[in-house]
């Protein structure tokens, strides 16, 4: 086994990590009562199926939505406002429902309509470029032929397009199923999730075994699934023309609708916890510390996701290196955070430094599979051009692969610390108190107190998008100096 | 002559099966073919892209097929000439140059020469990205010599120039060969290129050279 092959041996025990943990810990004895396990397996499995539904119904609206829209800088400015509730820590789009949906249903409706609220843009854009894709010149020949549209959607486009809506609505229903941060907040008592199940196992009863129980059956459910989506790939077309016939303008107006009541219900939010600023009189001190306290941990996230960016891209390229990448998924984030617990100490700086490394192991994969698998396989060429030329592996990577990809890896690394200062839940575990503004905004979402959340998450929103804005100018400033 | 021995690759339904295959280690030998026959293939097998458990290729008395791919020191330009976007002219010349040890001295005489004789000065600063066709032809002959390879191997390389250029691209391969006494592989089926550039032909048809 030469260095690379133990560089490579170390990020993949890196990543495995939480599951040798559950190993070590897995004892066939534990308390759990039946009736409990399948009253959160229940609840998993009819928010997630509901959510991903409803959440695919809603995105395929939206989908036709975007073909309303001819300018294409238009268009791609309505996609990313689209997705931005997927994209932004789960905590704001908490904070506008909250304010929205008043009062707002704890339980399991509760957790269907935030899922909904996180998810319909992704299905939506998800499925705008697959029909693109996928039925191309078809819409316009059926368009042409005069066929009606009853018609082409049972003869066409149902036909031709359920893989692809099949793997979308698996891909939504994982996301949903081991959703964490969700169903603590909106489930309530009513809405106890597996995920929930697990969390207060370790954090109330500290019982390891049932908790390892329950994320190993977790985690078998979510792979099956995801085995399921996998398979529901089709073949990609390869021609896109005019998509008008399909547009459909209720599905325009349907994204403005849930764009404004997203906008609409964070803004009272934060209206509402402006006139009770004096509120936060009292909690300055806290404040001022759990200011920083978020800079740090965004900035510890960043620069640990750009660090390990850039160690896949020194481990490549190597096929099963490669196919673990692309089918890892990271175990139960309750049972990453408290397997991160469970070793070393839990006191002073500690805290700080695992949370952002569980953040780092959850995401790593989603920003592999995001964007960084595609920016590593366009350099493909150029790195066998350079092997080719005799360079060694340094100089490949010094040269080529380093400032090729610093742009992308600050992108990412500053996403990371966009979703770590919003991040409550993985801190939860880890910290025994509020060390960030996030926690405490989730705090005070607890405690039903809206309007002050709004506007401390509002301070969150602006802190995530500066440390977002740091990386990417930090990244800029270093491409550039490397260009000189 | 350089003898390729035992050249037998299949993949699915396709198969290439070459006993024996003489190159000359002096001038241009050119492998020609219709498309889809396996040309490529060949030129991946030789630099080392693609595994050929039996391959023998002896030149100078060495089995270049035993060597890793940057140990086979070979000149490469690919069709989609694989410069580095991001890098000047220069800095792809010099890239190739840091990678096979060549000293400043060399390179600097070498590229003040090449450039002079291919009329490349006006855009060695130029980011490769942003170059034409013709002068990205040129850096992508220029960086693949600056090393002294044993052989320069070229894949369809002017296929996507204009005839003007490729006319152009043809007279400056001529010239960096001659003066550098660098045997080459062309892979091509462009019957212009081997009028004007073949010592040798040698053509490929159902995975084997059928007509030397």
């Amino acid at each position: 086994m030469n260095a690379l092959d133990r560089f490579r041996a170390f990020l993949v025990l890196f990543l495995l990590f939480p599951f040798l943990v559950l190993i070590f810990y897995f004892r066939f004895s534990f308390d759990l009562s039946w009736p409990e396990f399948w009253w959160a397996f229940k609840n998993s499995f009819s928010q997630a199926i509901l959510s991903a539904f409803f959440a695919m119904i809603f995105g395929f609206f939206v989908a036709l939505g975007f073909f309303c829209i001819k300018k294409k800088w238009l268009r791609a400015t309505l996609e990313i406002l689209a997705l931005l509730p997927n994209f932004l820590p789960t905590l704001f789009t908490l904070v506008a429902i909250f304010n929205f949906v008043d009062p707002f249903p704890s339980g399991t409706f509760g957790i269907v309509i935030v899922h909904i609220f996180i998810y319909f843009g992704l299905v939506a854009v998800l499925l705008a470029n697959q029909i693109e894709s996928r039925l191309g010149g078809l819409v316009e020949q059926a368009w042409v032929d005069g066929i009606s549209r009853f018609q082409f959607y049972t003869k066409v486009f149902f036909p031709l397009m359920k893989k692809d809506l099949l793997g979308v609505f698996l891909f939504v229903l994982v996301m949903c199923f081991s959703s964490f941060s969700v169903p603590l907040v909106a489930g309530g008592g009513r809405g106890t999730t597996l995920e929930v199940l697990i969390y207060e196992k370790m954090r109330l009863s500290t019982d390891w075994g049932a908790a390892v129980f329950l994320s190993f059956i977790q985690t078998l459910i979510v792979f099956a699934i995801s085995l399921l989506a996998y398979r529901g790939r089709g073949q990609i077309a390869d021609r896109a023309v005019s998509f008008q016939w399909l547009r459909s303008r209720a599905g325009l107006l349907l994204l403005i609708c849930l764009l404004s009541a997203f906008v609409l219900g964070y803004a009272q939010g934060i209206v509402d916890g402006f006139l009770q600023m004096s509120f936060f009189y009292e909690l300055r001190f806290a404040l001022f510390k759990q200011f920083f306290g978020t800079i740090a941990l965004g900035l510890l996230t960043g620069l640990l996701t750009f660090v390990l960016l850039f160690c896949v891209v020194w481990a490549q390229p190597e096929a099963w290196f490669q196919n673990f990448l692309r089918s890892y998924f990271a175990p139960s984030t309750a049972l990453t955070g408290f397997a991160f617990l469970m070793i070393g100490p839990n006191e002073g700086v500690w805290p700080w430094l695992k949370i952002p490394i569980v953040i780092v192991l959850l995401s790593l994969t989603s920003l592999f599979r995001m964007s960084w698998e595609s920016s590593i396989q366009a350099l493909h060429s150029q790195r066998m051009m350079g092997q080719v030329l005799g360079a060694s592996r340094w100089q490949i990577f010094r040269q080529i692969e380093f400032p090729q990809l610093i742009g992308r890896a600050s992108f990412l690394a500053g996403l990371a610390a966009l979703w770590a200062s919003g991040d409550f839940a993985i801190s939860r575990i880890l910290a025994h108190k509020d060390l960030s503004l996030a926690m405490m905004t989730e705090t005070l979402l607890s405690s039903y107190r809206i309007s002050q959340a709004s506007i401390l998450s509002f301070f969150v929103f602006l802190v995530g998008v500066s440390l977002f804005l740091f990386f990417i100018g930090a990244g800029r400033v270093l491409s550039r100096k490397l260009s000189l | 002559m350089s003898l390729v021995e035992n050249l037998v690759y299949e993949y699915e339904s396709f198969k290439l099966e070459i006993p024996i295959w003489k190159i000359l280690d002096q001038g241009i030998t050119v492998l020609s073919g219709d498309s889809g026959v396996g040309k490529t293939t060949i030129f991946r097998i030789l630099i080392g892209l693609e595994k050929c458990s039996r391959l023998k290729w002896t030149f100078d008395g060495i089995d270049l097929a035993k060597l890793s791919v940057p140990e086979k020191k070979l000149g490469v330009v690919f069709q989609s000439l694989e410069l580095f976007p991001h890098m000047t002219a220069r800095q792809n010349i010099l890239f190739a140059a840091e990678a096979r040890k060549v000293s400043e001295e060399r390179y600097e005489k070498k590229l003040k020469h090449w450039s002079e004789t291919l009329q490349m000065k006006k855009f060695l600063d130029q980011k490769a990205g942003t170059l034409s066709g013709g002068e990205k032809q040129r850096v992508a002959l220029v960086r693949a010599m600056i090393s002294e390879p044993r052989m320069l191997l070229l894949d369809e390389a002017f296929s996507s120039l204009d005839e003007k250029l490729r006319q152009e691209s043809r007279e400056a391969l001529k010239v960096l060969l001659k003066e550098e006494k660098i045997p080459a592989l062309l892979i091509t089926h462009d019957r212009q290129d081997i009028e004007a550039l073949a010592d040798k032909v040698s053509v490929l048809k159902e995975g084997r050279i059928v007509e030397e």
